[in-house]
């Protein structure tokens, strides 16, 4: 399955959650997110969270957390 | 027939709610109703008090209030998830008494409502005072559980009949996200061609609500081919949409996860029950001050159980099950044999214990692995399985999987990289290089592991921990107690080696005695950091350094540099660099070795002692050219971003910036630079005082 994080496609296992994507993008920024220093948004601009589940084709961004 | 609510034309969305607030508005409100919604619970019972609260002052401002959930309640928490008492399995019980206590009037069966099975899920069904529903399923073949109501209708305090229809998501192998195991008979349906399937109830109620655990983008293919609907509360994608739009006329809400938000929609009625308004918001739970004492009291109950959960005894052996060999092969046979797969791995820093002891309970399991990471099963073949070891083995230079179902050789170069990798079935026949073996890792390893595989991998939604506890359960004590005994993996050199030569060491890189001093790989790195930065101090955590690394002298190579030493090069760390005074540097360091137990900091531009009693650190003193560091001056010092937290807690930091350039970029640049290095790498720039 295939989502997209900043513009970048990620490849990911079936049934994967953001947090399999945002670890496959980038370790270092998926530690950001759990510190509460970024956090993930969708193609709707709403904030998802790190269990939340995935859409294929689905796309994301990186944003600085309030 | 019951008053339909007005349509809204979306094209003209902003005009058509300027009619519906000036127009209709000017219709006398009947009854406002509030749906107060929390999805994706996933166990967290700690907030229930807050939200019956609110429930409760809701029904003072609104004349009526409804409570409901998006589903996915459990999973999550292991005071729900392993709730067995006296040997009574009664999972998932605490979590629907407190949403009985808080006033929920519906829910909609998530795909995380089977993970238990589904005997449990039909004792929760019945356990629930509130309905819940599910329309996109048929479990008449279903062995343990009876049909669900598809839909509920209830009634506003002055009558209106409110519809909550539920749909749960399915995957393209059309089932929910839960172990297929969980769902012998039964079968799913497309939630919206099934939606579709209940527009009748658009005539029987005031309020249609798509009461649904499908995502929130599917959410919104439900409202685009669902018009009738007045609102959808969902859940599934743990999106937190402060503000729910209109889709096709359909307010679609969702509030996160773990009851951190509160959704709360306010409907508001005419006098012959038509839709005149609608509004969402989401409430943060710490913005409710107040709770509601009856049910901390509950909450305090269940988790009081926590001991009685976590010591429920699994087995009990002579002796305990020690090192990362003997547990990793257990968790790795546990993993394969409760999903009947050929192979399983297990990474080294998965393994949280280094022993379990001889009574072996629930808590001892999670304490082994207390991340609850699901299992991912993929196919592979001999040499898909050798890339993933051979990126395990060079990403730590050492052993980092440890294996079921399978024996592994791993021949490493004169660089420390790995030559070739044989690979056996435990009696030692080699693996069939054609066959396409079933091979189960763990979400974290499926993620940040690199490896070739011959399919894209599925979830198997078991958490690793729970396969731990069922195989534990499962097996004899005898069993048990030979994984001691088990030796599944060997290492051998062999001459030669390639590699990109970016520099010359008179001395080798080590690791060797990293807890007892400075290591020559620590001096290097640290000295890169204080040079590169042109800064005061340059530092490397030592836990972050591999252990048991020892490459000779000579060409320094690149590839060496950025496998072989520095653990935390894996996950691409920058340099934080801080300004502080020599005081708070020292408080630093002493807060780290009193954690770490010994000198924690690998370091450049300075050195220091580290007073030892009883095998505590007492006093850390700092030295800069051999003089005491002056606790008022003050010092720029580098340090690994990651752990950097860790250093300045507590402590007062003048002011600090992160680099562009990660550690990697920044050591490269520094051995490129150099080219040349001598004894300096050997400098012991630490003592410990006993």
């Amino acid at each position: 399955m295939k989502v997209y994080i900043n513009d970048n496609e990620i490849e990911v296992f079936q049934g994967a959650k953001l947090e399999n994507a945002l670890r496959c993008y980038s370790k270092k920024i998926y530690r950001e997110v759990v510190r509460g220093e970024k956090k993930v948004i969708d193609q709707y601009g709403n904030q998802q969270l790190l269990q939340g589940s995935l859409r294929p084709d689905s796309a994301f961004w990186i944003e600085e957390a309030e | 027939m019951l008053n339909r609510k007005v349509k809204l034309v979306g094209l003209f969305l902003i005009a058509a709610l300027l009619i519906t607030s000036a127009g209709l508005g000017a219709a006398e409100v009947e009854e406002e109703v509030v749906f107060l919604h929390t999805n994706d619970e996933h166990g967290v019972i700690e907030n229930f008090d807050r939200i019956a609260w609110y429930r409760q002052q809701a029904e003072v401002d609104y004349d009526t209030v409804f409570l409901v959930s998006g589903g996915d309640a459990f999973s999550g928490n292991p005071v729900v998830d392993e709730y067995v008492i006296d040997d009574e399995n009664l999972r998932g019980k605490p979590m629907v008494g407190l949403m009985n206590l808080a006033g929920y009037n519906a829910m909609v069966i998530g795909n995380h409502e089977f993970d238990y099975g589904q005997d449990i899920l039909q004792d929760r069904i019945e356990q629930a005072e509130f309905p819940m529903v599910l329309a996109n399923f048929d479990a008449e073949d279903a062995p343990y559980l009876e049909q669900p109501e598809p839909y509920t209708i209830l009634e506003t305090n002055k009558g209106f009949p409110v519809a909550f229809l539920g749909l749960v998501q399915v995957t393209e192998a059309g089932i929910p996200s839960t172990h297929p195991g969980n769902l012998d008979g039964i079968e799913f349906f497309d939630p919206v061609d099934t939606a579709l399937d209940y527009e009748f109830l658009r005539d029987e109620a005031s309020i249609f609500v798509g009461l649904t655990h499908l995502g929130h983008s599917w959410d919104r293919d439900l409202a685009e081919a669902m018009g009738s609907l007045d609102l959808i509360i969902g859940g599934h994608s743990h999106s937190v949409v402060e503000n729910p739009p209109l889709v096709n006329d359909v307010l679609v809400a969702q509030s996160g996860a773990d009851t951190n938000y509160l959704g709360k929609i306010v409907v508001e009625l005419g006098a012959d029950g038509q839709v005149l308004s609608r509004r969402g918001e989401l409430i943060a739970i710490d913005d409710i001050a107040e709770a509601d004492p009856e049910v901390t009291a509950e909450i305090d109950y269940y988790e009081g159980q926590v001991d009685e959960i976590f010591s429920r005894e699994l087995a009990h052996l002579e002796e305990s099950i020690s090192g990362d060999m003997a547990l990793g092969s257990l968790m790795t046979d546990a993993a394969l044999t409760e999903l009947d797969a050929d192979f399983a791995v297990q990474n080294a820093g998965g393994i949280r214990v280094s022993q379990v002891e001889p009574k072996i309970t629930v808590g001892s399991i999670f304490e082994l692995e207390p991340f609850g990471n699901e299992l991912v099963v993929y196919q592979m073949t001999a040499d898909d399985i050798r890339s993933l070891l051979q990126f395990s083995y060079e990403r730590r230079s050492t052993v980092d999987l440890y294996v079921g179902g399978l024996h592994y050789e791993v021949a490493v170069n004169e660089i420390g990289l790995v030559d070739h990798i044989n690979l056996y079935y435990p009696d030692g026949t080699p693996l069939d290089e054609d066959e396409v073996y079933e091979m189960v890792l763990s979400s974290y390893v499926a993620d940040t592991y690199e490896y070739t595989a011959q399919d894209e991998g599925y979830n198997t939604y078991r958490r690793h921990n729970d396969t731990i506890i069922g195989f534990i359960e499962r097996i004899s004590e005898e069993e048990l107690a030979r994984y001691n005994e088990e030796d599944r993996i060997s290492t051998t050199s062999v001459p030669g080696g390639e590699g990109t030569e970016i520099g010359r060491t008179e001395v080798g890189l080590s690791t060797e005695g990293m807890d007892r001093g400075s290591v020559s790989a620590g001096n290097l790195k640290a000295d890169a950091v204080r040079h590169v930065l042109d800064i005061d101090f340059g530092t490397y955590p030592t836990d972050q350094l591999n252990s048991g690394v020892d490459l000779d002298s000579g060409p320094v190579y690149q590839e060496a540099l950025e496998f072989a030493l520095y653990g935390s090069f894996a996950y691409d760390n920058n340099v934080i660099v801080a300004t502080v005074t020599g005081d708070s540097l020292e408080k630093m360091f002493h807060n780290q070795n009193q954690w770490y137990g010994g000198p924690a900091t690998q370091v450049s531009g300075m050195t220091y002692e580290v007073v030892m009693e009883d095998d505590d650190p007492v006093e850390t003193r700092i030295y800069v050219a051999g003089e005491r560091i002056d606790p008022e001056a003050e010092y720029t010092v580098g340090f690994n971003s990651y752990v950097y937290q860790f250093y300045s807690e507590g402590v007062d930091v003048i002011d600090s910036y992160t680099t562009d350039r990660t550690e990697l970029e920044i050591l490269l640049d520094y051995v490129e630079e150099v080219e040349e290095f001598g004894e300096e790498l050997a400098e012991d720039r630490i003592t410990i005082i006993e």
